[in-house]
């Protein structure tokens, strides 16, 4: 029945041939930008010839597989070989780290040890199994290329590769019709493939319901994000990432902050640069003052809208912009990033808080001007503790980051929200310690500043809290405070109080906390459009009903300002924050981190809680607010330390279920008898021939546990032939009926027959009637 | 002819009878009675003896003097009804006269080709071990392709050809060691061995009155019908599974140090034959493991050169190294091996 032309056979060259196009697009993916073309291909040409070279000797001496029961198995040199190819990279890359030199990020390690997995399978494609499994990790391959590399050979590659994966289907498929389809076979429904296949993809839909992005984002979550290699090179000279040895060693040629002003001298843009080039330039008062017509006590005083200068740039942010100038996208080149942040985003990254907004700006609070109290600690000394910072309550684990400075000039430490710590550098000593110390001060409330310019290249280690959203929706912290007036962060203008509170009516009714903010979020989310280029017209007086009603379109800032003063309405303190969103998207996998260009500033917005912690929420459509997602480490470790809990308060329990988990360790074979028993006689989902062949199961189950397990060498009739029983050789007939004869055991044998001589056979071979028979222990 | 099926010596048989494939019948039934009249208490080896007549398989055998070897071939070369020949290997014995030679016909003035003992249906060639390598050769061909060539003339032998060969294990002078090349020729090397106590006594009291007309006997097949029933063997269905069975079981001999050479792909062939031959004995339309197992040891005995006593073992060591295959057979038929790269 097999078709002309079709040779199954040649599976094996075309599973390797697979499996060598998607390694060469998952090697360029994760090569460095400057490695010749050359090389990945000579690597992954060298992989292809080990490979055969694998598989010819396996072919020679078999020395690889072995026959089973069930068919072509690998044989234990083979597992450990194959094992050894899988672990290989993870060992040597953990030699790396404790070594401390240069690691590469998880996800590439993962490739490579991917990569020799689907070679090794390939080589051992005589094993359908192993051939299954090269195909599937190619495909694995291709899909991490994709999500991960920018190489110009990808999308040939995978191209391809596509084309080279319908035939290998197309092979696969003929190969297992033709099995199916012989004389006699019955072909049944698939039911486990397609059980499993619907589970796949109600999760996948479930999930992609469930958050915030899409299906292909979700495809890329699954390429792991280690958050890169934590590698320095401490000699590194290239104003990015300034090795130790640089900045701080004898000869340093980069000595930190200088006395001149930074701002005047360097060409690095500044945050007030970064807003500006991202929102457009902010109108003057003046032409305000003729568009706007208000009442004549609503109007808006010239003395405090005077143009930016240099030096109180950044206090205030006007969401009165102009028309940004159109010019082409800036390329993300990693190399210019204003920011590079390692470690887990989405993160939120704070530079300026404000609280006070008189219906045109957003002013900044004023700082304490109080030394910052930090408490220096650690084991070498080098981590600067941030005051009333504990955990518990609404905080969960920590979460390591480190940011380093790149194309950006700034005076203040881009902290993530809720640190616990943070060091400057990677090997600080005493004279930087104090230089830390003496230069930081509070801007604002949770927001560092220096005396001095942070030069490129700074390097800041965080350690902040995360916060548990599951706690938070528990507590009462997030609870509205009554009017205050001396409360900026409560004010809303009276301009805008109208639109405001419409806003937030509609929300009223919802239980007070963390629901009803997120539902009034959301609805902002839902109900507008994310575009940077939207901008409020001059003659409009209610900024919030133009952005709300009428354009529903508007850059963060518009989202920042209508939900803080939404918010207000109900009662919430809440102020906006800007900065810069490490946005999932950027991340860099050749590199290792995540690169923050000007398109990445942001504004979110701030909720202070009843114990005067400020929480980060972003209403922008496309940008997530950062939960503690707790790593699969931390869960394992709060699943056993909830169980030793339980035990210790338990230890009756914990005494009775030691012995019964001893008790069914000792009689696991027979437990397990007696469930496949149950099994063999009442299941009713069973076709003729599995019965049959769980029947068989479950006879060489009972003669493991009378202690005379059949040889694998002795046939089933030679073996339990010895049970004087009429309905064991029945049993006997059918088996060899139905795996042996053409037409199988259902032509001779109905239904009706089949069912009793199975349980016949199952009652006759009860284990002490076979141990008699078979004379064991 | 194919009546009924003869009785069935395992569970299998009556359940899985196939009604398409013709059962052995009486006469079979007929024949294994026959043989078992001659040589009494010999029931394996008469079976044996059957399997590899119904598989077309020759038959060396090997045992000391006066076991009844000659009689057991005399015997069934009368029960099939076919012509019989006896070939008494000596050193002395020439090719030709084992296939048949020309002769100058003077009167007619031409060539005439004399035939030799290989045209019969079975050919008894005794002691032949006592033929010098050059004779034994000649009978390579006929063994193999059951024809002969002589002068460049090729002459087909009889399709039913079947050679039973004897030899002594125990006398080295004069006697010269079947090649591989000819072992490979063989499906089963059997032993009779001594009877038993009883059956001797039964045997003389049977020599006191019987009348020793065995060759006067009728056959017990008609004419052709032997043909018929190695057809109808040929017939019976092998499950790929055993089929990878047989080959991992040939792989393991090849792999073993010990045995200087493997089986062969002929001795495959010849072992598929004989397990569908015992099938077929056993009123089966189908083979099961067991029958491959049943003829492992006779086969294996002649294709590694192992000594009598030793092929039992030799069998066991080679089967118990290969699984009996219990996958269902859409699984099996699913992960047969694929070729690698």
């Amino acid at each position: 029945m097999r078709p002309e032309g079709s040779r199954a056979s040649d599976s094996g060259w075309l599973t390797l041939l697979l499996v060598a196009l998607s390694a060469l697009s998952a090697r360029f993916a994760i090569s460095e930008p400057e490695t010749p073309w050359y090389v990945p291909v000579f690597l992954i040409g060298s992989y292809t010839g080990g490979a055969s070279f694998l598989g010819a000797i396996d072919a020679r001496t078999g020395w690889l597989r072995r026959s089973g029961p069930g068919g072509t198995v690998p044989a234990w040199p083979g597992i450990l070989l194959g094992m050894l190819l899988i672990v290989a990279p993870y060992a040597a890359n953990g030699a790396r780290i404790l070594a401390d030199t240069y690691c590469r990020p998880l996800e590439q390690v993962s490739i490579v040890a991917l990569t020799n997995f689907a070679f090794f399978a390939a080589a051992l494609s005589r094993i359908r199994g192993s051939l299954l499994a090269a195909g599937a990790v190619s495909f694995v391959l291709v899909v991490a290329a994709l999500m991960l590399g920018e190489h110009p050979a990808i999308v040939p590659l995978t191209a391809a590769y596509g084309g080279l994966g319908v035939a290998w289907l197309a092979t696969r498929y003929w190969r297992d019709a033709t099995a199916a389809t012989q004389p006699g076979r019955t072909v049944r429904f698939p039911r486990v493939p397609v059980l499993g296949l619907g589970l796949l993809l109600a999760g996948v839909t479930a999930a992609s319901t469930q958050m915030a992005q899409g299906v292909p984002d979700i495809w890329g979550e699954w390429v792991p994000a280690s958050g890169g290699s934590r590698w320095a090179n401490p000699a590194a000279l290239l104003g990015v990432g300034d090795g130790d040895w640089v900045v701080s060693g004898p000869r340093a040629k980069s000595t930190g902050a200088t006395d001149s002003d930074h701002f005047l001298e360097s060409d690095l843009p500044t945050l007030y640069d970064v807003l500006t080039e991202t929102y457009g330039e902010p109108r003057s008062p003046q032409e305000l003052q003729r568009a706007i017509f208000v009442d004549s006590e609503q109007m808006l005083s010239p003395q405090g809208h005077k143009a930016p200068d240099s030096g109180a740039a950044g206090r205030r942010f006007s969401i009165y912009r102009k028309d940004r100038s159109r010019r082409p996208p800036a390329a993300r080149e990693a190399a210019d990033a204003l920011l590079y942040v390692e470690g887990r985003v989405p993160l939120h990254l704070a530079l300026r808080v404000y609280e006070h907004f008189d219906g045109v700006q957003w002013h900044e609070r004023a700082a304490r001007q109080a030394p910052c109290s930090l408490k220096v600690r650690g084991p070498d000394n080098s981590w600067l503790w941030l005051p009333e910072r504990s955990p518990g309550g609404i905080f969960a684990g920590t979460r390591p980051h480190q940011l380093r400075f790149g194309r950006f000039s700034s005076d203040r430490l881009p902290l993530p929200n809720h640190s616990q710590r943070f060091r400057l550098g990677r090997q600080v000593g005493d004279h930087v310690l104090r230089w830390a110390v003496d230069v930081l001060s509070w801007a604002s409330d949770g927001i560092l500043q220096a005396r001095q310019v942070l030069p490129p290249g700074t390097c800041l280690d965080v350690i902040s809290f995360g916060v548990d959203r599951a706690a938070l929706g528990r507590s009462d912290e997030l609870r509205p405070c009554p009017p205050h007036g001396a409360d900026p962060c409560l004010d809303v203008p009276d301009a805008l109080r109208g639109s405001a509170a419409a806003l937030a009516e509609a929300f009223a009714h919802l239980p007070r906390g963390l629901p009803q903010i997120e539902a009034l979020l959301d609805h902002l989310r839902t109900h507008c459009a994310h575009d940077r280029d939207a901008t409020v017209p001059p003659a409009c007086a209610d900024p919030i009903h133009h952005f709300l009603h009428q354009s529903r379109r508007g850059p963060a800032y518009q989202f920042a300002t209508a939900a803080a003063l939404a918010l207000r309405s109900l009662g919430y303190p809440t102020r906006v924050v800007a900065g810069f969103y490490a946005d999932p998207a950027g991340y860099d996998a050749r590199m290792g981190n995540t690169p923050i260009q000007a398109d990445d500033a942001h504004f979110w917005i701030e909720v202070r809680t009843a114990r005067g912690d400020w929480l980060a929420f972003d209403p922008t459509p496309g940008y997530r607010t950062e939960w503690y997602e707790r790593t699969w480490r931390e869960r394992i470790a709060a699943a056993l330390a909830s169980l030793g809990r339980t035990l210790t308060a338990n230890p009756i329990a914990a005494v009775l279920g030691a012995t019964l988990s001893g008790l069914i360790w000792w009689r696991r074979l027979w437990l397990r008898e007696r469930l496949f028993t149950l099994w063999c006689l009442w299941w009713p989902f069973q076709g003729p021939e599995q019965r049959i062949c769980n029947t068989l199961r479950l006879l060489d189950l009972r003669s493991r546990v009378c202690g005379r397990p059949r040889p694998a060498g002795r046939t089933p009739l030679a073996w339990y032939g010895r049970v004087d029983d009429p309905a064991c050789r029945v049993f006997l007939g059918l088996l060899y009926a139905a795996l042996y004869n053409r037409g199988g055991v259902v032509p001779p044998c109905p239904a009706d027959r089949l069912v009793p001589a199975c349980r016949g056979a199952v009652r006759a071979t009860a284990p002490g009637r076979l141990r008699a028979a078979l004379g064991g222990a | 002819m194919h009546s009924k099926p003869p009785a069935a010596t395992d569970p299998v048989g009556n359940l899985a009878a196939d009604a398409a494939v013709a059962p052995p019948g009486e006469r079979v039934a007929a024949l294994r009675a026959r043989l078992n009249g001659v040589l009494q208490g010999k029931q394996a080896v008469v079976e044996h003896v059957l399997t590899g007549l119904l598989a077309r398989g020759h038959i060396l055998l090997e045992d000391l003097p006066g076991l009844g070897k000659t009689t057991l071939a005399r015997a069934l070369a009368t029960a099939i009804g076919g012509r019989f020949a006896r070939l008494q290997c000596t050193p002395d014995l020439l090719p030709s006269d084992i296939t048949g030679f020309n002769l100058f016909n003077q009167k007619r003035r031409e060539f005439e080709f004399v035939p030799g003992p290989v045209f019969s249906d079975v050919l008894l060639a005794d002691e032949i071990n006592r033929a010098t390598p050059r004779a034994q050769s000649a009978l390579l061909e006929a063994m193999a392709e059951r024809q002969v060539t002589v002068d460049n003339q090729r002459y087909a032998l009889s399709p039913a050809f079947f050679v039973i060969a004897t030899q002594n294990p125990i006398e080295h002078h004069g006697t010269y060691p079947l090649p591989e090349a000819q072992l490979d020729r063989f499906a089963m090397k059997l032993s009779i061995g001594y009877p038993a106590p009883e059956d001797e006594v039964r045997m003389l009291a049977a020599d006191l009155t019987g009348d020793d007309s065995s060759d006067a006997a009728p056959p017990v097949l008609m004419p052709g019908e032997l043909l018929r029933l190695q057809a109808a063997v040929r017939r019976l269905t092998v499950a790929p599974a055993l089929q990878r069975y047989m080959v991992d079981l040939g792989a393991v001999t090849r792999a073993q140090p010990e045995f200087e050479c493997g089986l062969s792909p002929r001795a495959l062939l010849l072992w598929q034959r004989l397990a569908q031959a015992r099938a077929f004995l056993e009123g089966r339309s189908f083979v099961i493991p067991d029958d491959i197992q049943a003829v492992a040891a006779p086969l294996l005995g002649v294709h590694l050169a192992a000594l009598p006593a030793a092929a039992d073992a030799v069998a066991q060591q080679v089967l118990d190294q290969v699984p009996v295959p219990t996958a269902p057979p859409r699984h099996a038929a699913r992960d047969a091996p694929e070729r690698g790269p």
